[in-house]
């Protein structure tokens, strides 16, 4: 009986709590059926339909084509002269959310900023009104082994934090690979990793502990063992990524030691691998391709290095180069607020390395969604998929262009004609009133270091410096 | 040394006989009886039975601790000390849902040097403390306990202090003079809280704090299985892991004992609901602060609720003002316009304007928390854990102006926490039989005018009536009372006398008290306003001692206020202001 009441308890782990009906602050009562009209349609992956129309329903995309008609009690929304694409998808992202690192072992996959999310984050509205629908946000990159991430969609406005998960996305946890567990055990705690032996070390730990950890089970369950193995949380999770339940997403810039978890995960058996950062993914496009059933993902920024000693040998054409071999590759910020400009980060592939528009586009769509494995659900204008849709005055890879609205599961939930200055959901009432004219820092809001000791090169030197907690 | 200073202090009162060598608690071997009574009267008060049930020009007596009679026609003891209720109002007295009055921690605990790994330390030091209960920590001195009985506190829930799991909780009396004397119930509930590790160990984050939850409960009921699978046949089988942190969980998991959780905002609500949820406790919820952005939740989960008797203060600019608004504060939302959109940078001071209005506005929704609860069919108590014991009536004055009826404050002070935590037999109303737990003011409760007088607690009166405003006024004929007088008071041991010396004119008036050993101590705040003196006594620590006495021609009588009961005092004008004897 007992043992029984533990499985049921280790189900509801496993189960995404469905909680109370959410609250909606701010559209309760929006509708969710809509026929966009007269837009050219960006599908991504069925070409671009001029003077294109999109029939919503009940949030979900019902119609894609020409001259549809609105059924009755579809609202009708004249997009002429203005672009469509999928809603944005953001591979990396650390905003929404209270807790970034748990920086204290060198393995937390336990830990989960699912449990944190924060549904009052400004930050959502700002992505939003860069037509930015869906975004993966992390665990950071003090651990070799962190903790889950969580896939959620944009619906500001919901205050249930359970309301922003996306039903159904798979469960994904974070490695990190490099200076900043090094730094931040080795230097910091003179403990293991020192190195990126060291990292190596600790991740084939913990996974030969968490195989023994599952044979101990399976042997218990099997009625080979009297008593069940000790309960480890950790355990189940870093279990889930052996079995291929849990997808990993590692931040890694170095070609050597992607080449090393490749070999790792290619030990264990493990099929599904997304690198981040990946600065020096051109240097090994054709192996991260080869990686595997389906090539091991990159997602990476536009332009962006020399922050950290291990992130100097960088260049703009790395996502091209990626692309150009076969390597499913996205962009993302990595940066609360700098997400709001993301279609302009894809457009500099354009710049740096002639990708097409739709190669250009997809690497903030489908391409993702498919590191994230929901482009079953989004991440292109197909019928059937999710209603998440942003429109653009001009083409999205224009820098003229301009965020008009963005849909996310058929509501609007940005509209640049009511974009009021206060779109805040809360205001804590004993804390300081915010000025418009108090500025915001690039380097406070740098968070996927946070707790991190890093080194940091300068034209003085090198340095060691920790990003606070 | 403390302990020293305390005495000399109190040396003036029962605890004096500290002092004397002799010993301060009664053993059963010598009891005596006490020379003043336990008995009390309290005669033709409006007495509120319960909210909305009210007798007036009624008697209680109270005796033994317990309430005695309530009535009209009630037969006053022959040993009662009679108090004059006319013009006063009995109400139950008030029960806290949660709070750490009367718990004095260790200091310096949970300290195990450098030598642990912040990955993984030891449970004390990741806060992880079930095991431990709050009984030990029990402090009859703490001064919180005398500045909530002064607001009509009389007993509540009390939790140690710490991080995740604190330890279990206990039921006390705000009153009493050892930690066995509050005592009315052992470890009720477990407190918990989404707290992280004091240190930078694990868990150093709220989703740590909230995966060691999941992996405590997980693996105490793998232990709870083990166990009594053990206890049915041990012989052949591994003896099952031992440790008190996850033994002491095996309640929760039986559903006999709830986690106490303290929440105020919005998100660790959300994050206490979905691990109830998930783990399946019995949740008692307290705190609550911001509850009115999750009402729909609350009313979906089976939980006692109390709420903070705190609220917020007004809102901070983070820079200075650089114009001159209009003060719209009173009607926030009236002048708050949802849609602007300032056009340039010119016009940032009507954006400003109306974030101020809007800060205005959130403040507005903590002070209407209460009636939002109540408006949505909530039931709750209120916690006075984040509270200032002084702000507590000013608060609820508040929220009874925001919506929240006056009836439905005071069953959140004294039939709902009653009920919600299982003392309802007990306490919670002023019936006969109950403990004689009582609040009586000049007034109702909820006027910014009243008292409140007397306050008992199991039976022993705590005297509020002879309280002095703190400046100390002084009118009337000073002569009348300066000069040298001869005290004696009335302990439950006997009497004790002393002198007390007064010198000043209409401007103020000081003194110095002295007692049987030769101590001295400086009187403060002296009133005197032609018939009644009254003065403080501020020990170096433990709560201020207040006398009030009635002066006539050159005698005196009043009472002496302590954290113990009241006691009897009376005087003799031994010398006049002039130095002449009398």
């Amino acid at each position: 009986m007992r043992v029984r009441l533990s499985l049921l308890l280790l189900a509801a782990a496993l189960w995404t709590v469905a909680s109370a009906p959410a609250q909606d602050q701010l559209r309760a009562d929006a509708p969710d059926d809509w026929l966009i009209q007269d837009a050219t349609v960006l599908t991504v992956t069925n070409g671009t339909i001029e003077n294109g129309d999109i029939l919503v329903r009940d949030g979900d995309i019902a119609r894609v084509g020409q001259d549809l008609s609105a059924p009755g009690g579809v609202e009708v929304y004249d997009a002429s002269g203005e672009y469509v694409m999928p809603g944005i998808i953001e591979a990396h992202q650390h905003m929404a959310i209270s807790n970034v690192n748990e920086a204290t072992n060198q393995v937390t996959a336990e830990v989960g900023v699912g449990d944190v999310l924060d549904p009052y984050d400004i930050g959502i509205y700002r992505a939003l009104a860069g037509g930015v629908t869906t975004a993966h946000v992390m665990h950071g990159s003090a651990n070799p082994i962190g903790g889950r991430n969580e896939t959620i969609k944009l619906r500001y406005g919901v205050t249930t934090p359970s309301a922003l998960k996306m039903e159904d996305a798979p469960r994904t946890v974070k490695f990190a690979l490099g200076e900043n567990p090094t730094g931040l055990y080795g230097q910091g705690r003179d403990q293991v990793p020192r190195t990126r032996m060291g990292v190596e070390q600790v991740i084939r730990t913990a996974f030969t502990k968490a195989q023994r950890y599952m044979d101990a089970k399976e042997a218990y369950e099997n009625g080979e063992r009297a008593q069940p193995p000790a309960h480890s949380e950790r355990m189940e999770v870093l279990a889930g990524v052996l079995r291929g339940d849990i997808l990993v997403q590692t931040h890694g810039y170095r070609a050597d030691e992607m080449l090393m978890l490749m070999e790792v995960f290619e030990d264990y058996g493990i099929q599904d691998l997304v690198f981040h950062h990946v600065n020096e993914g051109f240097k090994i496009a054709p192996e991260l391709a080869a990686f595997g059933d389906n090539g091991a993902g990159a997602t990476v920024f536009s332009d962006w290095w020399s922050y950290k000693f291990e992130v100097y040998y960088s260049t703009a054409y790395n996502a091209a180069v990626l692309t150009e071999n076969g390597v499913n590759t996205s962009i993302n910020t990595d940066i609360p607020g700098e997400q709001r400009d993301l279609f302009l980060q894809a457009a500099k592939t354009q710049r740096y390395g002639d990708l097409s528009d739709t190669q250009a586009l997809r690497l903030i769509t489908i391409n993702p969604a498919r590191q994230l494995g929901i482009a079953d659900q989004v991440g292109s204008i197909e019928e059937g998929k999710d209603a998440d849709l942003a429109l653009f005055s001009e083409h999205p890879l224009s820098v003229y262009t301009k965020p008009q609205r963005t849909y996310v599961d058929g509501v609007v939930r940005f509209d640049h004609e009511q974009d009021p200055d206060d779109m805040r959901l809360r205001v804590d009432p004993e804390g300081t009133v915010d000025l418009a004219r108090d500025g915001w820092s690039r380097h406070a809001a740098h968070s996927c270091l946070k707790g991190v000791t890093k080194l940091r090169a300068t034209h003085h030197g090198v340095f060691l410096e920790n990003a606070g907690r | 040394m403390t302990a020293s200073t305390f005495r000399r202090a109190l040396g003036l009162l029962s605890l004096c006989l500290l002092v004397l060598g002799m010993p301060t608690a009664a053993s059963a071997q010598d009891y005596e009886v006490p020379t003043v009574t336990d008995t009390y009267a309290l005669e033709n008060a409006r007495v509120v039975q319960a909210p909305g049930q009210v007798l007036e020009s009624a008697t209680v007596v109270v005796r033994d601790g317990l309430i005695d009679a309530v009535g009209r026609d009630v037969e006053v003891p022959y040993d009662a000390r009679r108090i004059e209720a006319d013009s006063l109002v009995v109400y139950a007295g008030f029960l806290d849902g949660l709070s750490h009055a009367g718990v004095k921690m260790p200091e310096n605990e949970g300290d195990n040097g450098d030598d642990v790994d912040p990955g993984d330390p030891p449970f004390d030091e990741a806060g992880i403390q079930p095991d431990r209960s709050v009984r030990p920590f029990l402090s009859p001195e703490d001064s919180d306990l005398e500045s909530l009985r002064k607001a009509g506190f009389t007993a509540g829930h009390v939790v140690p202090e710490g991080q995740m799991l604190p330890g279990s909780s206990a039921h006390i009396l705000y009153g009493g003079e050892t930690a066995n004397d509050m005592m009315l119930d052992a470890a009720p509930a477990l407190f918990a809280q989404i707290k992280t590790a004091s240190g930078y160990v694990y868990p150093a984050t709220d989703m740590a704090v909230i995966a060691k939850f999941r992996q405590l409960f997980r693996e105490a009921d793998r232990r709870q299985t083990l166990a009594a699978q053990y206890e049915q046949d041990p012989t052949g089988t591994r003896r099952p892991p031992q440790d008190p942190v996850h033994s002491s969980l095996f309640p929760v998991l039986d559903g006999e004992t709830p986690l106490a959780f303290y929440a105020d905002g919005a998100l660790p609500l959300h994050r206490v609901l979905t691990l109830k949820q998930e783990l399946g406790f019995p949740l008692m919820l307290a705190g609550l602060a911001e509850s009115h952005n999750t009402v729909e939740a609350l009313q979906n989960v089976d939980a006692p609720l109390f709420l903070t008797l705190n609220l917020p203060e007004a809102p901070e600019r983070s820079a200075d003002q650089d114009t001159t608004v209009a003060d719209t504060t009173d009607a926030p939302s009236r002048y708050y316009d949802p849609d602007l959109r300032t056009p340039s940078s010119e016009a940032v001071a009507e954006e400003e304007t109306n974030l101020e209005l809007r800060h205005a506005m959130e403040q507005e929704k903590y002070l209407a928390t209460a009636a939002t609860l109540h408006d949505a069919g909530l039931q709750f108590g209120f916690t006075t854990r984040e509270a200032t014991p002084g702000d507590i009536r000013d608060h609820l004055r508040t929220m009874i102006d925001q919506g929240l009826p006056e009836q439905t404050a005071l069953a959140a002070l004294t039939t709902r926490p009653a009920s919600l935590l299982g003392l309802d037999t007990r306490l919670g109303t002023v019936e006969e039989g109950k403990i004689a737990n009582l609040v009586v003011t000049d007034g109702s409760y909820f006027s910014e005018d009243t008292k409140v007088q007397h306050v008992f607690v199991d039976g022993q009166l705590y005297d509020y009536s002879t309280d002095a405003s703190e400046e100390g006024d002084v009118s009337g004929d000073v002569s009348k009372v300066t000069g040298t007088w001869a005290y004696t008071l009335e302990t439950p041991r006997g009497e004790r006398s002393g002198t007390l010396a007064l010198e000043g004119d209409p401007s103020g008036l000081e003194g110095t008290l002295t007692n049987s050993q030769g101590t001295e101590s400086e009187l403060q705040s002296v009133s005197f306003d032609g018939t009644t003196l009254s003065f403080t006594l501020q020990p170096e620590r433990g709560p201020s001692l207040s006398v009030s006495v009635k002066v006539d021609g050159d005698t005196f009588e009043g009472t002496v206020s302590t954290p113990g009961p009241s006691l009897t005092i009376t005087g003799e004008r031994t010398s006049g202001p002039d130095g002449s004897l009398r």
